[in-house]
């Protein structure tokens, strides 16, 4: 396999920031969080585009300074260049992932996805420590969750870390919830599913993921209104209020199945709730803290919020929030619980 | 790494919560808010949290089988300690990372006492253990010390306990000074007593003890039982008091002719000691006596009296023995003292069987060792005043080989008790050197006659006949003559 980047700078190997990294490995963006308080992120979209060898496409790659791998007759653009390639080409993006862990149907899932982290991760001097995000458990993900895990963090050792996986919704809660000394609800609103934890002082004490995201809404989208998913997207990312009413059929579309994922989320949370008995006697409320780019689009917090308000919670909620940086998030709390394991 | 630059905030009121974890919880937070860093807070949170968890964890196991104790305030004492001794243990590993001028913050903060305390004793724990071990160490010496101590107390109330049921004189000669408590007081001096011996196999021909000592009967013959008086210490009187049980032990030689102690000579050795035995068992004089071969011989049953002191005294702290045929037990080396030269005068076997010996009879009578003494130390010549008539053992016996104290530093009683002396004559015997139990009893003899204001040589003089007397009474008492010698 002959191979070509683009050089990227990694935000740790600059020596400004402690010997640590954060890595959210999401089913549609992968960020890496360094440097001072992992503040300096970097982020790529978790996907390739796919195309038949010839030099004149590879040419054009060139000339546009893409990332790509080649494989024999094939050439793969992965990254966020993948997202401009299929706009180019008029294809669609695949993805390595689904549903937050490695995706069975893409043979090249885990080449491309090592391809991906490569490209923004350096080779360790000593040993650094990167703590990385995997996915809570949930329906139909548990077998899949531990060798999605090893293969990660074996290919992260063999970078030169100490690699360590991190709860998705613990890492929001690690990178938003310092001032409650780590107590309270970490939700990520991913591509593939929504992760939630909650943690007490910093231990999770409940923690479980819906197979539900944007990616499912998306393709929900598509298919009642007939128009392509990259389409649906961009509808998504630009236009979307949810505290309005729709204007049109796609936003219509959106609102339904936003409403659906909210209302599932929710009510997982009560069952779990209702369901554990880990739980110590909390003192005070706790607060929400919503991240990804599903929970991105305007309105979002207030539907959620609605739908906590709508049948009671089984814990009294103190606020629910947004993310400083939803997109960030889960990739900043990675950073700090590497960061808290230095000593 | 950042702080805060705020106070932490007082303690929860702790009857509020009613989970004593959450007490914990809020301990832990308000220390956690120090840290502006939240990569540092979530170390923090996380390592004290593992520890209180890891010790409660602990403690609970520890107090398995008393689990009632979680419920007493004891175990939340501890637990509150700990909890606050976790949280300064982190506190100061967690302020190498903070900057030097916020570093104090971190090291100063407000924590209980009791907290401190254990922080302290868990810190320096092994300078608190190997100090306790010295303790304890120093502790069961003393302890052991102190039962050895009372163990041999208890040894030396048994072993005087045929004494102690006499009574003390007390009274005195008017115009005579009282003889000093202390001339031939063993007080403060060794006490040793043997260990128990006992009798395990008995024959005619011998006797096999459990000491290993064996005694041997061939030559045991019968003399008249034992008779005498126990005439009290610094008194006038000769005594009232009859005893027929031996009292100590006299070591004598034998003095007979003796070839040289090598193997090429023993056919001469075996006929000398048998030449000597025969004669011994014909005077009746010994009750023992131990060949050079280191073979123990009965000659007389220990009931009964032996020829073998004559005119001699010995005292210990409340009776005055006289003439000690009657009242001692004679042991004898078949050895022989040449004038002037008192070393090497035993073999090593006789030694060892003179050990055994000693050990046997005093384990059975309860012999004091103030009791176990040597014919050169008893022996006297009335007519001519003087000491160590017979001078075998007057020097160099092993008192030390036969668990005893050294009699040679006691003052003897024929000196400070009847004044006799020495000439030109016996230190001629004893090599012109007197041992210095005998220099220490004369001067305090002189000292005596020089209190009572009476020379020295009339208060000789009277104090010989006094012994005349009483040696006299004694021979009356078995109905045989006087002699002076």
């Amino acid at each position: 396999m002959s191979e070509e980047k683009n050089s990227t700078t990694p935000a740790a190997a600059d020596g400004s920031g402690e010997a640590a990294l954060g890595l959210d490995i999401g089913t549609s963006r992968i960020v890496l969080a360094g440097g001072p308080n992992g503040h300096k992120a970097q982020t790529q979209l978790n996907a390739f585009v796919s195309v038949p060898y010839s030099k004149m496409t590879e040419a054009i790659l060139q000339q546009n300074k893409m990332v790509y791998q080649r494989n024999g007759k094939e050439m793969f653009v992965f990254g966020n260049d993948s997202e401009r390639f299929a706009s180019f080409f008029n294809a669609v993006p695949r993805r390595p992932m689904q549903y937050g862990v490695l995706n069975a149907q893409e043979a090249m899932g885990q080449q491309i996805i090592q391809a991906i982290i490569e490209s923004m991760v350096p080779r360790a001097k000593k040993n650094e420590l990167l703590c990385f995000s995997v996915p809570g458990r949930g329906e139909g993900a548990d077998s899949n969750l531990v060798y999605h895990e090893s293969i990660l963090k074996n290919f992260l050792q063999s970078l030169g870390y100490e690699a360590k996986a991190i709860n998705e919704g613990l890492a929001v809660v690690f990178a938003e919830l310092q001032s409650e000394n780590f107590t309270g609800i970490g939700i990520s609103c991913g591509g593939g599913m929504c992760n939630v934890s909650v943690s007490f002082l910093s231990v999770p004490m409940l923690s479980f993921s819906i197979p539900k995201g944007g990616d499912y809404i998306d393709y929900s989208v598509s298919q009642v209104t007939d128009e392509s998913i990259t389409r649906v997207r961009l509808a998504k990312e630009e236009s979307l209020d949810l505290s309005r009413q729709p204007k049109d059929k796609i936003a219509s579309a959106l609102h339904i199945y936003y409403d659906e994922v909210i209302n599932l989320l929710v009510e997982k949370l009560r069952e779990e709730f209702e369901a554990t008995k880990q739980l110590p006697k909390l003192e005070r409320p706790m607060p929400i803290v919503l991240s990804g780019g599903t929970a991105k689009p305007r309105g979002f917090l207030q539907k959620f919020e609605a739908a906590i308000k709508r049948d009671g919670f089984p814990v009294p909620v103190s606020e629910v929030r947004l993310a400083g940086d939803p997109l960030t998030a889960t990739a900043r709390g990675c950073y700090i619980a590497a960061i808290s394991e230095i000593r | 790494m950042a702080v805060q630059q705020t106070q932490v905030t007082p303690l929860p009121d702790r009857r509020k919560p009613t989970d004593a974890s959450q007490v914990y919880s809020q301990v832990v937070e308000r220390y956690a808010r120090l840290f502006d860093n939240p990569g540092a807070r979530l170390r923090f949170l996380n390592n004290t949290l593992a520890k209180q968890n890891l010790r409660q964890q602990e403690l609970r196991q520890s107090l398995k089988r008393y689990k009632f104790l979680e419920n007493t305030p004891i175990y939340e004492w501890i637990m509150e300690a700990r909890l606050y001794s976790s949280i300064l243990e982190e506190l100061r590993a967690q302020s190498v990372h903070v900057p030097t001028h916020q570093r104090a913050r971190l090291e100063d903060v407000d924590i209980p006492l009791k907290a401190r305390v254990v922080f302290f004793c868990q810190r320096f724990r092994h300078v608190f253990l190997t100090a306790g071990l010295v303790a304890a160490g120093v502790l069961l010496f003393g302890v052991y010390s102190l039962v050895m101590w009372s163990g041999n107390k208890v040894s030396a109330f048994f072993a005087n306990k045929p004494e102690t049921t006499a009574t003390q004189p007390t009274g005195e000669k008017s115009g005579e000074p009282p003889a000093p408590n202390s001339p031939t007081s063993t007080s403060g001096l060794l006490n040793r007593y043997p260990e128990n011996v006992w009798l395990i196999s008995s024959s005619a021909e011998s006797e096999e003890y459990s000491n290993g000592g064996r005694i041997l009967r061939t030559y045991e013959t019968t003399n008249r039982p034992r008779s005498y008086y126990l005439i009290p210490r610094n008194s006038e009187s000769g005594g009232n008091q009859i005893r027929h049980e031996p009292i100590g032990i006299v070591y004598h030689t034998t003095e007979n002719e003796l070839g040289e102690f090598t193997a090429d000579n023993n056919g001469s050795i075996q006929q000398q000691s048998t030449n000597i035995l025969s004669f011994v068992r014909r005077q009746r004089s010994y009750h023992y006596v131990i060949d050079r071969f280191g073979r123990i011989h009965r000659m007389l049953p220990d009931n009964q009296a032996g020829n073998h002191a004559g005119h001699s005294i010995w005292a210990d702290d409340k009776y005055i023995y006289v003439g000690l045929n009657d009242s001692f037990i004679g042991i004898s080396f078949e050895a022989t003292v040449t004038a002037g030269e008192t070393v090497k005068m035993m073999t090593q076997a006789q030694v060892f069987a003179g050990k055994q010996l000693t050990d046997i009879l005093r384990s059975k009578y309860k012999f004091a060792d103030a009791n176990c003494t040597t014919h050169g130390l008893i022996s006297v010549d009335p007519t001519t005043g003087t000491i160590a008539a017979h001078y075998d053992w007057a020097k160099n016996f092993p008192f030390e080989a036969m668990g005893l104290s050294d009699k040679y530093q006691i003052k003897p009683a024929y000196i400070t008790d009847y004044g006799f002396t020495w000439d030109e004559t016996v230190l001629a015997k004893i090599g012109n050197e007197l041992w210095p139990g005998a220099l220490a009893a004369d001067a305090e003899f002189k000292q005596r006659a020089e209190r009572a204001h009476i020379s020295v040589d009339a208060l000789r003089l009277k104090l010989r006949e006094r012994y005349k007397e009483q040696y006299a009474r004694q021979k009356a008492m078995q109905g045989q003559p006087v002699t002076l010698h």
